[in-house]
């Protein structure tokens, strides 16, 4: 096992007092494995991710649980050691292309910035590494494109430079925080082709965060389900995908476009995401679902495992989507 | 969007700015500060008009046996080589420094909003013309320029008042012009132009109301600029003339004493920093009321 | 690159016309009869009439503009009413004690405004933040000539460090040499004099760096602080950097421009600041000189030194967009494509 996050508990202090982003969360990844962490934005999957990396903003801290990577536990380790695994051991793409590259470098020397810092290669050699890299990633021309700055690129082709920096000291694991969201729908999934790629190439795991229980998370072997700062269902895609057994799963996937839907109307899950300081401390989701009863709003309902995924709901659903 | 949900927009705005002031305790204080600076010089000039003295002694007269006494009970701040009381000097300055301030913001308020609304509501060549003169002054620090005009008009208070009003003109019009140019583009301006809503009309009902708050703060903040400017024009010896109070102006008198008697100069500087702070303080708590994006700074 | 710069030259030709313009309107419009300033109220008309016929003020104001600037292109810039000498002459003695000051005087408010500015950033609301944004907010609502009155009574008053005023001893000046006395003496080896020099240069320079350093202070905080919410010192964070790497590298780059832009902007500001430094610190120069001249109505000196300054204001302005260009990429890609 690569990843092994366990009771990760994440808050931020603010104004209105301590609030929860993450609760309880547990997940584990294999090496070679995608997980999709599906959710919509507010349901703590980013900062679960920020969490991982130690990157948190100052105001927020990771109050209780474990994120043992290869066995050791990243929250006991000195911001020293962190250093050497960001950018090494585990790297990291996110979701703005367009902003996440410093304007004032180039191409070039972002790339090398990180195979300077991580490996001891010459400086001839760092840079037949960053040519593989851009090679790799599929942007044409490198020897050109290096000395190009960020602006000078499409959204897509710097989502790929992002890849081959990320890809740059050949990691273990690889989160990508919703790497298509900005990106139009066809290189969107030219991108995803390519974090699949890298996976079979690399055999490195991938944390997908997404928000999009569609195309996107379709990539993944398996997929998690956030709601408010809390896992509700885990298991494989296929599973997932087709048989939904959490309300609010199946609220998701009945809110995606489909073209072999014929009905007038787009499916809206009733109500709202609560703010994090209103999260109640029975499910989460009771106050918007159709199948609660007053059962729900009783506890916290505990994580019922099936045979093949993990609930956290007292009313299961058998239904196909 | 209708003119009532416009209505309700605008006075939760207001409403918004109140909280947000009242929760900026130095915001707070500095409008109180200046509320009293305002009440001190208006009862002055009145009283004074009525030929009545409310402050401890004359604030424009001493006798020489009375020179350089060092603050004590009976003066407070001590007094100057004419033997005048400083505190009363001080108290009656305030009087000079907020109207010159008042009155030359309102010049380049007036002027400058005009300019720049003009400029920006009607475009094309005249708008061109506005803003290129309004390069020409800025290309030119402004204390030089003020300096110049009152160079090349003479001295006294009310040529610098129109100095400092002048060489401040381009920021209101900059100001106006732009916020008038973004509110001109918006839907609804083009909709009550469709409707057929005459110019003066779109300019009482849709812009005056827009521009009103970055103007408000900018105004505070020149008021600021317009107390530093007063004060250096008259330790230039180019403002007031004798034997009026004026902060800078006792500045620059009680420089010759500056060993000897150092606390004549202590509290009229002290006087002109402490406004201009407060107008600096409201005038930030006032802008991030207004515009929430600029809080985080 | 080359096209951008002959483009902001050919730019600059139209705002400095019209300054010239604007000062010599307002010289010549708003002022009175300076006939009367120099030979006084009880002069007779002929005398008076005598005298503009020779300073050519009876010829049509726009041929008096044109010869005057045809005169300014030369290096003449008119005769001083009361020394009658060349304003020029009087100008260039005395510009080198202006412009050594400001530079001394930017120099520290960079270094300074610049340091707090990012360690009041990267610190935010921590106790040094909140100390450092009091103190600029202090600094930009004091007068400067307060500040340096106030210098003066701790430093020469109290603690007899350093001379309250001038620029250095008079048995020290260096004679001859370039003006800037820093360089002369050290030219010639008297570091004697280059002490004295430094001695008396430092508490003006502090005067008049202190509302520049307050505005450096702030806007390098403010431009920091907006860097460092930006997306890619997530990446760099998540490359693994260290935070000095991240601040320096990453941060402080893209921060600078805004914060070049203040600096270019100050030295502009800081000459004008000049005059009520150099008059509380009797600096011998062209501020101090030009306020003696305010006060007689000695109209073409004033007019020379705005003109001057004026233009060394602009030529600032312009040395800071070329340096933008120089360190954004983003502005040459503009000027490529377009």
């Amino acid at each position: 096992m690569l990843l092994d996050v366990q009771h990760l508990t994440t808050e931020f202090r603010t104004r209105r007092g301590t609030v929860k982003a993450v609760r309880d969360v547990s997940f584990s990844l294999e090496k070679g494995e995608i997980l999709a962490l599906v959710g919509e934005s507010g349901s703590g999957k980013s900062v679960t991710s920020l969490s991982i990396m130690g990157l948190l903003s100052s105001n927020g801290r990771v109050s209780s649980g474990k994120v043992m990577f290869n066995g050791e536990d990243l929250l006991t380790k000195s911001e020293h050691v962190l250093r050497k695994i960001r950018g090494n051991h585990i790297s990291m793409i996110f979701q703005e292309p367009m902003t996440s590259l410093n304007p004032i470098f180039t191409v070039g020397d972002q790339i090398l910035e990180s195979i300077r810092l991580h490996t001891k290669l010459t400086k001839k050699e760092a840079q037949e590494k960053m040519l593989h890299l851009l090679d790799l990633v599929g942007i044409p021309n490198p020897v050109k494109r290096v000395k190009d700055y960020p602006h000078q690129l499409s959204g897509g082709m710097r989502q790929r430079v992002m890849i081959a920096i990320a890809m740059a000291c050949e990691p273990q694991l690889l989160i990508a925080d919703e790497p298509t969201t900005a990106l139009d729908v066809t290189i969107q999934a030219q991108i995803l082709d390519l974090i699949y790629r890298m996976r079979e190439q690399f055999n490195i795991s991938v944390l997908l965060i997404t928000h999009d229980l569609g195309v996107v998370a379709e990539a993944a072997d398996r997929v998690a389900v956030m709601y408010c700062g809390r896992i509700v269902e885990e298991g494989k895609t296929s599973d997932i995908l087709t048989r939904p057994c959490h309300p609010y799963t199946l609220g998701l996937l009945r809110s995606i476009p489909r073209l072999d839907d014929h009905t007038d109307r787009l499916y809206m899950i009733p109500g709202m995401v609560p703010p994090p300081e209103e999260v109640p401390e029975y499910c989460a989701f009771a106050d918007r679902c159709e199948h609660a009863t007053d059962k729900c709003r009783e506890g916290l309902p505990p994580f019922i495992t099936l045979k093949d995924r993990s609930v956290r709901c007292i009313n299961i659903i058998a239904e196909d989507a | 969007m209708t003119d009532s949900a416009i209505a309700v927009k605008r006075s939760s705005k207001w409403g918004d700015m109140w909280a947000s002031i009242y929760a900026n305790k130095a915001a707070l204080c500095s409008l109180i500060f200046i509320l009293l600076l305002v009440a001190t010089a208006i009862v002055l000039a009145l009283t004074q008009a009525m030929g009545l003295q409310i402050l401890p002694y004359d604030p424009n007269t001493g006798s020489m046996d009375e020179a350089f006494i060092a603050p004590c009970a009976e003066h407070w701040f001590g007094t100057d080589q004419l033997g005048r009381d400083i505190f009363s000097r001080v108290i009656d300055g305030t009087k000079i420094s907020l109207s010159v301030g008042v009155a030359a913001v309102s010049i380049a308020l007036i002027t400058g909003t005009l300019l720049g609304a003009i400029g920006g509501f009607f475009g094309g060549k005249l708008d061109n013309l506005i803003m290129r003169a309004m390069d020409v002054i800025l290309s030119v620090p402004s204390i030089l320029l003020a300096i110049t005009f009152m160079a090349a008009m003479g001295r006294g208070l009310d040529k610098a008042v129109l100095a400092i009003g002048l060489v401040s003109i381009p920021e209101y019009a900059r100001i106006a012009r732009s916020c008038v140019m973004a509110v001109k583009a918006n839907d609804y301006i083009q909709a009550a132009r469709v409707t057929g809503d005459s110019n003066l009309r779109i300019i009482l009902k849709h812009i005056v109301p827009n521009i009103t708050s970055p103007i408000v703060v900018r105004a505070t903040l020149g008021i600021s600029a317009a107390v530093l400017d007063t004060a250096a024009l008259g330790f230039l010896g180019l403002g007031v003339q004798p034997p009026f109070a004026e902060w800078g102006d006792m500045l620059a008198r009680s420089r010759s004493f500056i060993f000897s008697a150092p606390y004549t100069l202590i509290f009229p500087g002290l006087a002109i920093t402490v406004t201009v702070l407060a107008f600096n303080l409201f005038g930030d708590g006032l802008r991030d009321a207004l515009d929430p994006r600029s809080r985080r700074r | 690159m080359l096209l951008y710069f002959i483009k902001r030259v050919l730019m600059l030709i139209p705002v400095l016309f019209f300054v010239s313009v604007l000062v010599f309107l307002i010289m010549r419009v708003f002022s009175p009869d300076p006939a009367t300033i120099v030979l006084g109220q009880h002069t007779t008309l002929e005398k008076a009439n005598a005298w503009r016929e020779q300073m050519g003020l009876n010829e049509p104001i726009i041929q008096q503009y044109l010869d005057y600037m045809y005169n300014v292109l030369h290096g003449d810039f008119g005769v001083s009413y009361f020394t009658n000498t060349p304003v020029t002459t009087e100008l260039l003695s005395r510009l080198p004690a202006t412009i050594e000051l400001s530079v001394i005087a930017i120099i520290i408010a960079s270094i300074v405004g610049v340091f707090f500015g990012i360690i009041s950033a990267v610190k935010k609301n921590s106790l040094i933040d909140n100390f450092t944004m009091t103190t600029a907010l202090i600094g930009v609502s004091m007068p400067v000539f307060w500040l340096g009155m106030l210098l003066i009574i701790l430093f020469s008053g109290y603690l007899h460090l350093v001379p309250s005023g001038g620029r250095i001893d008079a048995l020290m000046r260096p004679l001859g040499g370039t003006g800037f006395y820093f360089y002369d003496t050290l030219v010639i080896g008297d570091y004697e004099a280059f002490f004295n020099a430094l001695q008396h240069a430092i508490l003006p320079a502090i005067t008049l760096a202190g509302y520049s350093m307050a505005i450096i202070t702030r806007m390098t905080r403010s431009s920091m602080l907006d860097v460092l919410h930006q997306d890619y010192i997530r990446t760099a964070k998540a490359k693994g950097l260290s935070s000095y790497r991240v601040i320096f590298k990453h941060a402080f780059r893209n921060a600078l421009l805004p914060i070049i832009t203040v600096i270019g902007l100050q030295f502009g500001s800081l000459l004008s600041g000049a005059v009520l430094t150099e008059t509380v610190f009797a600096w011998p120069g062209i501020g101090a000189y030009s306020v003696q001249c305010i006060l007689r109505s000695d109209f073409p000196v004033i007019q020379g030194v705005v003109l001057i300054v004026a233009f060394i204001f602009v030529m600032m302005n312009l040395l800071v967009d070329l340096l933008y260009a120089a360190l954004d990429p983003r502005v040459k890609y503009a000027q490529e494509s377009a």
